[in-house]
């Protein structure tokens, strides 16, 4: 079973982040998407679960905050994201912007 | 590109054309200088004896150069070329002093909707004056995706 190190401030270990195998999990890119929504984007102690809407309802981010989203998974995983891919359905929720991270790892590998 | 040339890329005007020259630009990334010579009018108060470019004014600099890049993106389309600072995120490892040729460069990392992401720099000769990020952001002709649009849906407190 993998454990997930979590440093005193509540940020992940970055070497749990990585790849394990060359194979990103689900839960990796979840704990991302937790920590930067935690963290970057200082929503601390919010229960982020699969349908958590982002936009419209649920955290409400706007456009800045969505594109902080993207840039802060880019370099948590040093995986440029294909723009075009980007969307309303995308990232609706926190569980579809996950697949969608998950997916695009996926495919690099 | 001549001063003629960068007034058609930007909307903006002296005293507040902060460009003199344009290097180069493409779709991509842009490298202009701002050739200051001490006699600008701000220096009477920023600081009287003691002239720094304001750090406000490298950043409004490196705006108008990452403006640069979007005109040529922009070129052609429906989009207008005329954008906002959405965002900023800088360091300013060192103070600039006059005279000096500001080097200004700006890379487009991201577009994002109605947003554009730059790495931007300001540099005289090889030392660092300002570094980071910044966003523009551009009006699309279709502004009803209220997913393109920084702050339309309103900011949760937090």
């Amino acid at each position: 079973m993998h454990v997930r190190a979590v440093r005193p401030s509540g940020r992940i270990a970055p070497e749990d982040l990585t790849s394990i195998g060359n194979v990103t999990t689900r839960d990796q890119v979840s704990a991302a998407v937790r920590e930067i929504i935690c963290v970057d984007l200082k929503f601390s102690g919010m229960e982020v679960t699969d349908d958590l809407k982002l936009v419209g309802g649920g955290l409400e981010l706007d456009s800045l905050d969505l594109l902080l989203m993207v840039t802060s998974i880019e370099k948590r995983f040093g995986h440029k994201i294909t723009q075009r891919k980007l969307g309303r359905e995308t990232m609706s929720t926190a569980g579809s912007f996950i697949d969608f991270v998950h997916q695009e790892l996926s495919s690099k590998e | 590109m001549s001063s003629r040339s960068i007034e058609a890329m930007l909307p903006h005007r002296p005293p507040f054309l902060f460009i003199t020259e344009s290097v180069s630009t493409d779709s991509d990334r842009a490298k202009a200088i701002w050739r200051i010579d001490g006699s600008e009018g701000f220096f009477a108060g920023h600081f009287p004896g003691n002239p720094i470019v304001p750090g406000v004014l490298v950043t409004e600099a490196l705006a108008q150069t990452a403006g640069l890049v979007v005109g040529c993106r922009c070129a052609g389309s429906e989009r207008s070329p005329r954008g906002f600072l959405a965002k900023v995120d800088l360091k300013f490892p060192a103070p600039a002093k006059p005279p000096c040729h500001l080097v200004l460069t700006a890379s487009c990392t991201h577009e994002f909707g109605a947003l554009y992401r730059f790495d931007v720099r300001a540099s005289i000769g090889d030392a660092t004056i300002a570094a980071g990020e910044l966003v523009l952001s551009v009006p699309a002709a279709d502004l009803s995706d209220p997913d393109v649009a920084p702050g339309r849906s309103g900011a949760t407190p937090r």
